[in-house]
């Protein structure tokens, strides 16, 4: 088997009396859609936090490329290779589409220099931008100011965003949260197409979405991983099927 | 910033450049001087407006770095003919944005209202250093002698007499000012401004908001020192209450007058403040009742700063996109 591009090993976070992930292990590798599912506060959100460097895990490891990044710092772990989206949508107000994506493109194209003019002069990045915007399907869109768009069209910015970035694994948290059917599966052909750019980790409560597009999935149920496989293995297991019993899908 | 925003500070900047070049030309005596006061303290505010309005962070302690700025000076100011003029600057330049490395580096990490009490802790640790200690000449404040002079390769340039200082001051401030629109409309201003909107979204785009922040806080605070450099050149004169809080505290209300996320913004709050002071000061001894007063209805009437609220007026009556 190929060494994988993100190992995580024996993740544990804390808040105070509450373990809220426990010694979870991940691997994700290239060309993978590795999807984490559980119910509601079983720690999924949590955990991808870890890995992208926005809080620090209490215990355990987490390596990109061999290289290991626990305790890097979000903006280093981005320019290593690591993109994400967050659950609320996170545009940046007061910024039109295309600036918030030329923003996103920057650091790979711009040197300290080049941060002294204006991103509408940076032609790298400009180029870059209408390009990932159009995968999204938004090129038409790009002089809008964020604030008017709708809650769609600020997931599928964000995507574009992260896209810019041009990252080596792509951590997804909840896509397709608030998006109608048709937005929806939109972004699952998306997510489908990236797979051979970059390795996916995608949190996602739609579970007809998740077994259709995931390789893998690890079932996370009161911070523990309680399951990890296939699609089918992961579907037959009987704890999977007593946590979503027990707490409901959504 | 929208479109007719900039629109509008682009053109106010271009009248305040036109409008303060005649100064030397039009203007005489004790009214030139005023107006050197007036172009540097709209340095400051511009300059303070910098960190205020894109970087988001509300300094209540730049007349700090104003203020050590202008004691290098007078520490370095020879008792028997004036220092020169391009090393001196450099290095009360250097001083001041050093000063705001060491402020910075501590206090970004702190935000909000705790930021402003780091600042205004670290504000008067200056000002007690040179109120209390014998740097300085203590509260009695130390005499520049001679204003600085220029040496050129071939001559050198006195500024004594207050046309040609004013012009050295209008040349200075002009790049200032500059420097900060320029920034502002940069890819580096646009990383600020996503920092301060969306700091989580900034970090995974690949930049750290407490690096930009920082290199946006010494910056202002090396400009903030250039003008401190300046009045104490202008006065002759340098003392503690420079560095004191009530000074940044002042600035910052030249600031929020005028408008943080403009750039000609603060220099126009300077400008309205300053000569508000001069008239009522002539007027009565309780001017600053009148200060507070123009503060009070300024803040009310326009919130977010006279020069939005003028671009304001101009906008189109229907909810308007991009």
């Amino acid at each position: 088997m190929v060494e994988p591009v993100l190992r995580a090993s024996g993740i544990g976070k804390r808040f105070g009396g509450l373990l809220a992930v426990d010694n979870v292990n991940l691997d994700l590798h290239p060309r993978e859609i590795h999807a984490v599912i559980g119910p509601n506060g079983a720690g999924k959100s949590t955990f991808l936090s870890t890995i992208a460097g926005d809080l620090p895990p209490t215990t355990g490891q987490v390596f990109f490329q061999g290289q290991e990044v626990t305790h890097l710092p979000v903006d280093k772990r981005t320019r290593l290779g690591i993109g994400r989206t967050y659950q609320r949508s996170a545009v940046i107000a007061g910024f039109t589409a295309l600036d918030m994506v030329r923003l996103a493109m920057l650091h790979r194209v711009s040197s300290a220099f080049g941060m002294l003019s204006p991103l509408a002069s940076n032609d790298a990045a400009t180029r870059g931008a209408y390009e990932a915007l159009a995968r999204v399907g938004l090129s038409e869109r790009a002089g809008i100011t964020t604030d008017f768009m709708s809650h769609g069209e600020k997931r599928r910015l964000e995507i574009a965003a992260v896209l810019a970035l041009d990252p080596k694994i792509l951590l997804l948290d909840e896509p397709l949260a608030g998006l109608g059917p048709d937005e929806s599966s939109a972004v699952v052909a998306l997510i489908q197409s990236l797979k051979s750019h970059c390795a996916i980790m995608l949190i996602e409560h739609d579970i007809d979405a998740v077994f259709s597009v995931a390789d893998r999935i690890t079932v996370l149920d009161n911070g523990k991983a309680i399951a990890s496989g296939t699609p089918d293995a992961v579907r037959n297991t009987p704890a999977v099927q007593q946590a979503y019993l027990g707490f409901g899908e959504d | 910033m929208n479109a007719r925003l900039e629109k509008f500070d682009g053109a106010f900047l271009l009248l305040l450049a036109v409008a303060a070049a005649f100064v030397p030309f039009v203007l005489s005596g004790y009214e030139i001087k005023l107006a050197t006061t007036i172009t540097i303290q709209a340095g400051l505010a511009v300059a303070l407006g910098f960190v205020v309005g894109p970087a988001g962070l509300t300094s209540v302690g730049h007349a700090a770095f104003y203020g050590v700025a202008a004691y290098i000076l007078a520490m370095m100011s020879p008792k028997s003919g004036p220092a020169d003029m391009l090393l001196t600057a450099a290095i009360a330049i250097f001083g001041a944005a050093a000063f705001a490395l060491v402020v910075g580096a501590v206090s970004i990490r702190s935000r909000g209202m705790y930021f402003i009490l780091m600042t205004i802790a670290f504000g008067q640790l200056g000002y007690h250093l040179f109120n209390d200690t014998g740097i300085g000449g203590k509260s009695d404040g130390s005499y520049v002698q001679f204003r600085p002079e220029l040496h050129l390769f071939w001559t050198d340039v006195s500024f004594d007499k207050a046309p040609r200082f004013y012009m050295l001051v209008y040349v200075v401030v002009f790049l200032v000012v500059g420097a900060c629109w320029w920034l502002r409309r940069s890819a580096f201003g646009s990383v600020l401004l996503a920092a301060r909107d969306n700091e989580a979204r900034t970090r995974a785009f690949g930049f750290s908001p407490y690096v930009v922040r920082l290199i946006a806080f010494v910056i202002s605070g090396g400009m903030a020192g250039a003008m401190g450099y300046l009045t104490a050149a202008q006065h002759g004169f340098v003392a503690p209450q420079m560095l004191a809080w009530h000074a940044s505290a002042f600035a910052l209300v030249m600031v929020l007058i005028g408008g943080k996320d403009t750039t000609s913004g603060p220099a126009i709050g300077a400008i309205l403040l300053l000569l508000a002071e001069e008239i009522l000061q002539r007027w009565t001894e309780h001017w600053l009742v009148g200060v507070g007063l123009i503060i009070v209805v300024a803040v009310i009437a326009a919130p977010r700063g006279l020069v939005p609220f003028v671009a304001g007026l101009f906008a189109p009556k229907q909810a308007h996109h991009g």
